[in-house]
């Protein structure tokens, strides 16, 4: 979905900026470099794609398929996956599932744990800002964390339903065929104007 | 009139194919300088989300070697080289002299040195070894050259067995008002803005008919497996106003 991408990229800037402004980031990502990591939750809109580098990241899409390690877990259980001694027993559960070196996993979530970004307000961007919020706090301010998963989860699609809807804003015109007819009308009108303005500035351009 | 053997299309125009090469040439000499403004001016940065989604579609990884053909400006490549890591290569190839030198220049103002080289090359010859890439990618770039079907054989041939060839280009928008108004932007509006924002009417006028007498979806899918690429799938953007073709050689 195009708006995701767009996303995808506003979000990919902030990290950097952030990992750019950390001074031990670079040493963070020194164990992962090179490695692709992705989160599923279940409930948004897409999974989360890092792919590191020495001293940045990418956010790819779901389309991208050499992932190295990736971790799926519901929206509900993502705040007790800080808890290293938890983990153990959600896998036995079924509640976590881990493919690759689950070292590499601890890895990929140290980049993030440490630095000094909003996530809520991040994540608020792609999720809305319920899923915003309880995702930022899932990163740093996991222990006191008692959300109603139900509600959350409710509220997660009721926003993921807005965003499909947001899909079709002006900015994206071009690619909703609903608009298309206003379009092809803007462009005509757009078009004639072209010509009267070039109509009217007819004297030869001045050569540097 | 019958279309003689040795013709091709310049845009709308047919003109030898001997001669082709040169015109092409000509336009992206003409437009090195501000083809990256251009590309964003004209495309509302669009373009960067077709690019992305071709990065999606790459599978690539560290250590592995990709070839970025008509890669112009290398907006590709540039992420490619970070993928790759120190371990791998990406090798940056242009028909155009002037193109490749801004590609050059842009990568080495981002900090990308060590893992690129930079070729000249036609993409209907390429020179380089039987098996030597994972990936190639053209982006914006087949439909410039002369014979297609020439092309993506020496693709085929420079590619490893189990690697991927991704063409993203122009292709046919799927709804018929779509591409009316699209047909509308291209040939009015953008040579205009070429006009004015590139002082170059005519080359824009030319990249407006090549998207148009580029082959379709369907097409191209064919040729690609005529070709002797296997898997062949493509992905419509932007309700197909450009399509991403996917194809390996196993
Ligand atoms: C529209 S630009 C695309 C540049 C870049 N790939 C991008 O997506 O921004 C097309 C490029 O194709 C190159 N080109 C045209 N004919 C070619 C050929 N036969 N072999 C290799 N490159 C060619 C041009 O020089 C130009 O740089």
């Amino acid at each position: 979905m195009p708006v995701l991408a767009v996303v995808r990229a506003s979000i990919e800037r902030a990290l950097n900026v952030a990992l750019a402004n950390d001074p031990r980031a670079k040493q963070r990502l020194a164990g992962v470099q090179g490695k692709c990591f992705r989160l599923n939750v279940s409930g948004l809109p897409e999974p989360i794609t890092l792919f590191f580098y020495a001293d940045a990241i990418s956010l790819l899409g779901p389309d991208y398929e050499s992932v190295d390690g990736s971790v799926t877990v519901a929206l509900s259980d993502l705040s007790e996956l800080s808890d290293a001694s938890k983990v153990t027993q959600m896998m036995q559960s079924g509640r976590v599932t881990i493919t690759g070196d689950p070292v590499f996993a601890q890895q990929a979530a140290q980049v993030f744990l440490k630095l000094d970004v909003d996530f809520e307000e991040l994540f608020a961007h792609y999720l809305g800002d319920v899923p915003g919020y309880w995702l930022a706090q899932g990163v740093d301010k996991l222990k006191q964390m008692r959300p109603n998963a139900a509600r959350m989860q409710k509220r997660a699609s009721d926003v993921l339903t807005q965003e499909t809807q947001l899909a079709a804003s002006p900015l994206f015109f071009a690619l909703y065929q609903d608009d298309v007819r206003a379009l092809g009308k803007q462009l005509d009108a757009l078009e004639k104007r072209l010509d009267s303005i070039a109509k009217r500035s007819s004297t030869p351009p001045k050569t540097e | 009139m019958k279309k003689h053997d040795d013709s091709t299309h310049f845009g709308f125009k047919t003109v030898a194919k001997d001669e082709k090469a040169n015109m092409v040439a000509g336009v992206f000499h003409s437009v090195a300088g501000k083809y990256d403004l251009m590309n964003d001016v004209m495309s509302f940065g669009i373009h960067r989300l077709w690019k992305r989604f071709t990065i999606d579609c790459s599978g690539v990884r560290r250590g592995q070697k990709v070839l970025d053909l008509a890669g112009g400006t290398g907006d590709l490549a540039a992420k490619f080289s970070r993928m790759v890591g120190p371990e791998g290569e990406v090798v940056l190839a242009d028909i155009n002299e002037s193109m490749l030198q801004v590609g050059r220049d842009k990568l080495r103002d981002m900090g990308i040195v060590g893992n690129v080289s930079y070729v000249q090359a036609d993409a209907e010859k390429l020179p380089f070894p039987d098996d030597t890439f994972d990936l190639i990618t053209i982006a914006f770039g087949l439909r410039n050259v002369t014979d297609k079907d020439a092309a993506l054989r020496s693709m085929l041939r420079v590619l490893k067995p189990g690697g991927r060839l991704l063409v993203l280009e122009f292709s046919k928008p799927d709804v018929e008002l779509l591409s009316k108004a699209y047909d509308v932007y291209s040939f009015h509006v953008m040579p205009r803005m070429g006009e004015w924002i590139a002082k170059d009417k005519e080359s824009y006028q030319y990249l407006a008919e090549s998207i148009r007498m580029h082959p379709d979806q369907e097409t191209l899918k064919d040729m690609m497996q005529d070709a002797g690429f296997e898997q062949v799938t493509y992905h419509n953007l932007t309700g197909g106003i450009v399509a991403l073709h996917r194809g390996f050689k196993f």
